[in-house]
This record gives C-alpha cells, sequence and structure tokens, in this order.
C-alpha cells in the first residue's frame, strides 16, 4: 500500500531530513572559507610513527640558546619589519626553500635568526600548540601558548596584533601524529594572514632529545 | 491497526513511555554530538573540538579522499543536529530514527575497518566526550545504540511526539 501521507513515511522522512541536513552543510561550508580551511588543515603528510622524529645534534655555533640572550619571556624575538628571510648559521640553511614541515635543526636556525649579523633580521615568533597543562611544563624559550581553541574560545595573546604579518613563525605541539601544530598553522595563515608559519615536525620532544634549552611556569602572554 | 508505511502499529501506553525514553536519550547524544563537532560547544564545555579536529579525525580513517572531507565533516554534524531535533520534538521521528541507525552502522562498518588494518585512530564520535582510540568498545557502544534507536525507526516516538498531532488524511492519529 502506498504512503498515505508522505510526511508519515518513514522513507520520505529519511529523505526530507537528509536534504535540510545536506543543504545546511553546505551552506556551512561555504561560509568563513570553510572549506579551503579544511583543506588546508589536512595539507599535511601522513601520521609519523612512533611518536617524535629523530634527534638532532646540537649546532657547531654559539646559540643564543646556550646563554641567557635568547630568553625572552615575550616570546617575540624583535627584528625590524621586512627584513629578508637569510640565513643567520653556518651551513646549508635556506628559509626561503623550506617547506611546512621543518626539523628541529632548522628551528634553531630560524630561533636564532634574531640574533645574526643581519643588520634588519626579522621577527621570530615560536607557539606551543600544546595543552595548557605541558606548555607550563615545558616549552621552548619564549614561546606563546597557542591552541586551536584559542581561536575559537579568543584567548589569543594579547600583543597577537601586534606582530608583523611578515613574522617567521614556528608552531609545534607534541611531534608524532599530533594535529594541534597543523590546526593552528592553518587558522594563523587563513585568518590571521601569517605568510610564513613553519610546524617543527618534531614537536617539543624533538627539541629536548637535541638537548635544547626549555623553559617552564607562566609566560608574559 | 493501520497501514505498515504511514504509521506504525498501535503500541500500549507503556511502550509508548519506552520510546519516548529511547527518542530522547538518542536525542540529546546526537544534538550533543553533532554540536560539538561543528564547534558549537568550545565556549560552554571542554567536550567540544572544532570542524577541523574532526576533519582530521576522519582523515585517519583513511577510508575517503580528501576531496570528500570538507564535505563529510559538515554532513555527519549536521545530519546528527537535524535528526537529533527530530528526535527530540517527535518529528519525522522514524525517518530521523533511520538516520542515525545508518549512521551507526556506518560508523560501525568504519571502525571495523580500522582494527581489521590497525590503524591507530583517535574516535571523536562525540566530541571529546567518550573520546580514546577506536577499539573494540566503541563498536559495542554503538550496537548498544542502534539497539535503542531501532523500537523508534520501527514503532515510531512513541509519547508526546508532535507527529502524533497530525492526523493522516481520513486515518486517526498515533500513538500517545
Amino acid at each position: 500500500m502506498p504512503c498515505c501521507n508522505p510526511l508519515k513515511c518513514a522513507s520520505m522522512q529519511f529523505v526530507i531530513l537528509a536534504a535540510v541536513a545536506a543543504g545546511a552543510a553546505g551552506l556551512h561550508l561555504r561560509t568563513h572559507n570553510q572549506r579551503s580551511m579544511i583543506e588546508a588543515s589536512l595539507q599535511r603528510p601522513a601520521a609519523v610513527e612512533g611518536g617524535a622524529g629523530p634527534a638532532v645534534d646540537p649546532p657547531p655555533h654559539s646559540s643564543p640558546l646556550q646563554n641567557d640572550g635568547g630568553n625572552e619571556p615575550s616570546g617575540a624575538k624583535d627584528g625590524a619589519d621586512g627584513a629578508p628571510a637569510e640565513p643567520a648559521a653556518p651551513g646549508p640553511f635556506n628559509l626561503a626553500s623550506l617547506g611546512e614541515m621543518i626539523t628541529v635543526e632548522q628551528a634553531l636556525h630560524i630561533y636564532n635568526l634574531p640574533y645574526s649579523d643581519e643588520p634588519t633580521p626579522p621577527t621570530v615568533i615560536f607557539v606551543d600548540a600544546r595543552e595548557h597543562e605541558h606548555y607550563l611544563k615545558a616549552r621552548v624559550p619564549g614561546a606563546y601558548h597557542l591552541t586551536p581553541q584559542s581561536f575559537v574560545n579568543n584567548t589569543l595573546p594579547q600583543d597577537m596584533e601586534f606582530w608583523p604579518k611578515d613574522s617567521i613563525i614556528v608552531v609545534y605541539c607534541s611531534g608524532g601524529d599530533c594535529d594541534a601544530s597543523h590546526l593552528v598553522r592553518t587558522r594563523l595563515m587563513h585568518e590571521r594572514l601569517f605568510e610564513r608559519v613553519y610546524i617543527m615536525e618534531a614537536g617539543l620532544p624533538g627539541w629536548i632529545d637535541a638537548q635544547l634549552p626549555t623553559e617552564s611556569g607562566e609566560a608574559g602572554n | 491497526m493501520t497501514s505498515h508505511c504511514c504509521s506504525p502499529n498501535a503500541i500500549s501506553p507503556r511502550a509508548g513511555a519506552v520510546l519516548l525514553l529511547a527518542r530522547w536519550l538518542m536525542a540529546g547524544l546526537f544534538l550533543f554530538s553533532g554540536a560539538a563537532k561543528l564547534g558549537w560547544l568550545d565556549s560552554i564545555t571542554s567536550a567540544g573540538i572544532d570542524p577541523y579536529t574532526f576533519a582530521g579525525s576522519v582523515k585517519g580513517f583513511r577510508l575517503l579522499h580528501n576531496d570528500l572531507i570538507p564535505y563529510v565533516t559538515f554532513l555527519v554534524p549536521w545530519l546528527e543536529v537535524v535528526s537529533g531535533a527530530g528526535l527530540l520534538l517527535g518529528l519525522c521521528t522514524r525517518g530521523a530514527a533511520r538516520v542515525i541507525a545508518l549512521l551507526l552502522i556506518l560508523f560501525c562498518l568504519a571502525m571495523v575497518s580500522v582494527i581489521v588494518r590497525g590503524l591507530d585512530v583517535e574516535c571523536t564520535c562525540f566530541g571529546k566526550f567518550l573520546g580514546g582510540a577506536v577499539n573494540g568498545w566503541s563498536i559495542l557502544r554503538n550496537v548498544v545504540l542502534l539497539a535503542i534507536i531501532w523500537p523508534v525507526a520501527r514503532y515510531g516516538g512513541g509519547m508526546l511526539a508532535l507527529e502524533n498531532l497530525v492526523r493522516a488524511p481520513g486515518g486517526k492519529a498515533g500513538n500517545g
């Protein structure tokens, strides 16, 4: 027997609900450039098996991390705006050739750029995308705390609006298959229009494995 | 007794109450689940995630092409929200229950696939609520939910369903 009332027919209801949901999803997807943001967040290599990446040897040159010079609590190591991205340390390091993912050694080179002899060193910002409790325990000296939730809850660092758009930003989380740094990078690039945002693939575990110093406790952001 | 399509068999008041409980339980669960995946709960509870996290989780199942993931990322939670609202109000109840049953079956199949392939995938099924890696318990949970929703899909919303106020032409109002 055919349905006497389409609205009481389960199959028809199924189709109607699916159509409503598909329409809503389509509208949602179109708003705020959601599709491209999701695609950008997915443009990451496959999960790295075994957690943190390989450790790297400590750099041969004298790093500000090995003295008090580089441990600014503010996190941002200010240089002049618009500085060209030039290597700051010996070795085959070329910022322009970097991809989305960088090694701990490359991150260290970037960390040291503000302390190079360049006349107009760039602004370098490190961002810790892990949970707050982990951030408090250990982080790259001077790193800001910025998680994907920070963008939703609007708990962004107070001085973020003063970060130069050409800053070099290095985001990290726990390494391995950790998504937070990718999500933060996507938000920084698509919502905040920063152009040079990299992910330290090995995360903080890689930084620690390389015997580089960390700091702990509350920061000034 | 009415037709098999337009309305289910007549049910007792006690069965109607059971259906109401099942309907509201699943409505709450899936409204929460959908809202959590769409990032609507971020400012209310820590159980919420944002669509990007959910998209990453969908990708982790390695079942869909990347081009499809943005659509699935929004279609699944919207299906959950729309169906959950239908269950809550008692509108299009059997259709909503069938949508949820279909989702649960698909989730189960995806989870079985993940386990068989030995993948380590974080389940963002209900945001961060009931999170953790996909495992046998995740499948069992979905089977239990399927058992709860199935009577609603079969018999309708029971008591206090708004659709019972709508009389079929030449028929009588539904149960409850």
